[in-house]
């Protein structure tokens, strides 16, 4: 009731308009702007539109949860790909890591320990760079959205009636899209340009690059409750290193185990990515598999519900 | 039916032993307009922030619309609108995308959107830049979208949180024009503000806060003649008259000092009927006098005796008052 212009007015103007005698001179001050404005104002006037509301046409209840997931959700994708320059270097990332790791390292496939995989370091490096693929965009997740909150674009869904989560779960939809394309390109590269012969075929590929998803997905669960914890780039810049050098190279992404140090092997067994990495590979090479494809899931589904728990903790009201 | 929109009763808020807000009583009613005054620190961020359920208080209650802050913020958060310090728009996207993905997001179809961010860029004079990507924007081109954005959904009541900081006088005046629109339209505004000059112009009502507390509320005039000096200016005939003038200003305690205008002199005037006496008292000795002027005082005035109060007094109760 009191949204409509005439209920309140009377008791506003009659407060107002008894005012010392200096203040018409000083509104008049600044003529300029104050002529553009009253015309803007009279339009709002007529239509009532800044507050009044007569002529909204719909009521700001706020809308409902999945909604505000779509509408989230094509704003993120509109963002990843909108931009023309993050998207090219998001393209480049992928095929940059293919080129340096397996040319890099290519004399490495002459080892004995190479004669399970045809010699031939491309096969083996590759299922894991997708693997890797999959991390970095898991962490680019997170920087976006710390850069959300820098820009008060979260500040400002906090006193709206929708749910600060939904932001979350739109970032983490396009993000999947966005790597879902960046696994696409950086394979079908391998193959016509990197000499990588997936004996697993189309299934198995199909299955690896579905298993890394789902990996970057979960993944990017725990950065984003990192960043929702960090709230500081240079925190989440700090995490993002521990996790991308130590714990990458404590696998047998690079080299089979059987040439990796005694105490490294250790590491590189204790190590959930690995799981993920030796999946990949298995689905790809079709080497043995033992139970690393379901070992990955359960692992990868217990970070996210883990992130998934923690972020929306963090994301909570704030107090 | 004058029904408050905004109350709050012995509002507090805490961090571990700091008191940021303490005690603070309102009782805000419809379509006018409240001012927050103080200086950095002073409380007035807390105090929105609790109030748009931003922000928990430590200590007593609120309600907005009649929907207690602490049990019920979607309720609240359905009927306010908040522009913050800083401008939160999505420099990314274009004018326009904003205040669609807001329209959207707040429950509004596509068609509903499209023709409230129309209504919007218009309303707000941003036709022109709709379509180019908000980082192009100048500081108060932001700062209308900001606005524009945080009115989308028509709310009964805003909150402006120092919404001319940092912004050029011409961008401040668009800003002032906007939010005398909305108290135009019935809309109830709680305005923060260092600046006593944009209180005075907009306010109905202001509170001054200072330490975290209420030091003093009430209209603007109000303010003005408890605690600010009014003073007149005298201007007389030559050198001689404005010597015989200063000593019979003298001589009724008004305390003259030469004025800046030449044969002037300036001094402080209490009631009304001081002028009448001192008018006749100049009258009486025989010295002519050519002008005469009197110049209200400012929230300036308010502000600094304030301040000075206090100083000499900081267990910060309101003794001024």
């Amino acid at each position: 009731m009191s949204r409509h212009a005439a209920a309140a007015r009377p008791a506003h103007d009659g407060k107002t308009r008894v005012r010392p005698s200096d203040k018409s001179s000083r509104s008049s001050a600044t003529p300029v702007t104050a002529s553009t404005a009253v015309t803007a104002g009279s339009v709002v006037r007529e239509k009532g539109v800044v507050a009044g509301g007569e002529g909204l046409g719909f009521v700001a209840k706020g809308a409902d949860y999945w909604s505000q997931v779509r509408i989230l959700t094509a704003r993120s994708l509109r963002m990843s790909f909108s931009d023309r320059k993050l998207l090219l270097i998001g393209l480049a990332q992928p095929v940059v890591m293919l080129v340096i790791f397996s040319q890099l390292f290519k004399s490495l496939g002459t080892l004995n320990a190479f004669a399970m995989f045809g010699h031939n370091y491309s096969d083996y490096i590759i299922p894991p760079t997708l693997v890797n693929i999959g991390l970095t965009t898991a962490l680019s997740s997170s920087s976006g959205i710390i850069a959300e909150v820098f820009t008060g674009f979260i500040g400002r869904l906090r006193v709206m009636p929708v749910s600060l989560f939904t932001v979350l779960i739109a970032r983490t939809i396009s993000d999947m899209a966005r790597l879902v394309i960046q696994l696409l390109v950086a394979t079908i590269g391998s193959v016509v340009f990197l000499d990588f012969h997936p004996k697993g075929g189309v299934v198995g590929l199909t299955g690896a690059l579905l298993l890394i998803t789902f990996f970057g997905w979960g993944l990017g669960w725990v950065f984003i409750a990192l960043s929702t914890w960090a709230r500081k780039p240079e925190t989440l810049q700090l995490v993002s290193f521990i996790v991308m050098f130590p714990v990458m190279f404590g696998t047998t992404a690079f080299v089979p185990a059987e040439l990796l140090p005694t105490w490294l092997r250790y590491v590189a067994k204790a190590n959930p990515l690995n799981y993920a990495i030796e999946a990949s590979r298995g689905l790809c090479l079709q080497t043995p598999l033992h139970n690393n494809v379901w070992l990955t899931i359960a692992i990868v589904s217990g970070l996210a519900l883990v992130g998934i728990k923690a972020s929306a903790y963090n994301f909570r009201r704030a107090t | 039916m004058q029904q408050s929109v905004i109350t709050a009763r012995g509002l507090g808020k805490r961090y571990g032993e700091a008191r940021v807000l303490t005690d603070v009583d309102l009782d805000i009613p419809a379509g006018t307009v409240f001012g927050i005054l103080g200086h950095n620190g002073a409380g007035k961020t807390t105090l929105v922030d609790i109030l748009c359920t931003r922000g928990l208080p430590t200590e007593g209650s609120a309600t907005i619309c009649g929907f207690d802050v602490v049990r019920r913020p979607h309720e609240i958060r359905q009927r306010i609108g908040v522009t913050g310090q800083f401008t939160a728009v999505d420099e990314g996207m274009s004018g326009r995308d904003n205040l669609i993905l807001i329209a959207r997001l707040l429950g509004a179809s596509v068609r509903q959107a499209k023709a409230r961010a129309d209504e919007q860029l218009e309303a707000f004079d941003l036709v022109d830049a709709a379509d180019r990507a908000a980082m192009t924007y100048s500081g108060g081109m932001k700062r209308r979208l900001d606005l524009a954005m945080s009115l989308v959904g028509a709310p009964e009541v805003v909150f402006l949180d120092e919404p001319t900081t940092g912004l050029d006088p011409i961008s401040r005046n668009g800003v002032w024009l906007i939010v005398e629109r909305l108290a135009q339209e019935g809309a109830t505004v709680i305005l923060t503000t260092q600046y006593l000059e944009e209180a005075d112009r907009l306010a109905d009502q202001i509170m001054v806060l200072a330490m975290g507390k209420s030091v003093i509320a009430g209209t603007p005039t109000q303010l003005k003649d408890r605690l600010g000096q009014r003073t007149a200016t005298v201007t007389f005939e030559d050198q001689f008259a404005m010597v015989a003038g200063a000593s019979v200003m003298s001589k009724l305690q008004m305390k003259p000092v030469p004025a800046l205008s030449p044969f002037g002199v300036t001094a402080m005037v209490g009631a009304s009927s001081d002028i009448m006496t001192m008018v006749r008292a100049l009258d009486q000795a025989g010295v002519k006098i050519t002008d005469m002027t009197l110049k209200e005082p400012t929230l300036d005035d308010v502000y600094l005796s304030l301040h000075h109060a206090l100083w000499t007094n900081p267990s910060g109760e309101a003794a001024v008052v």
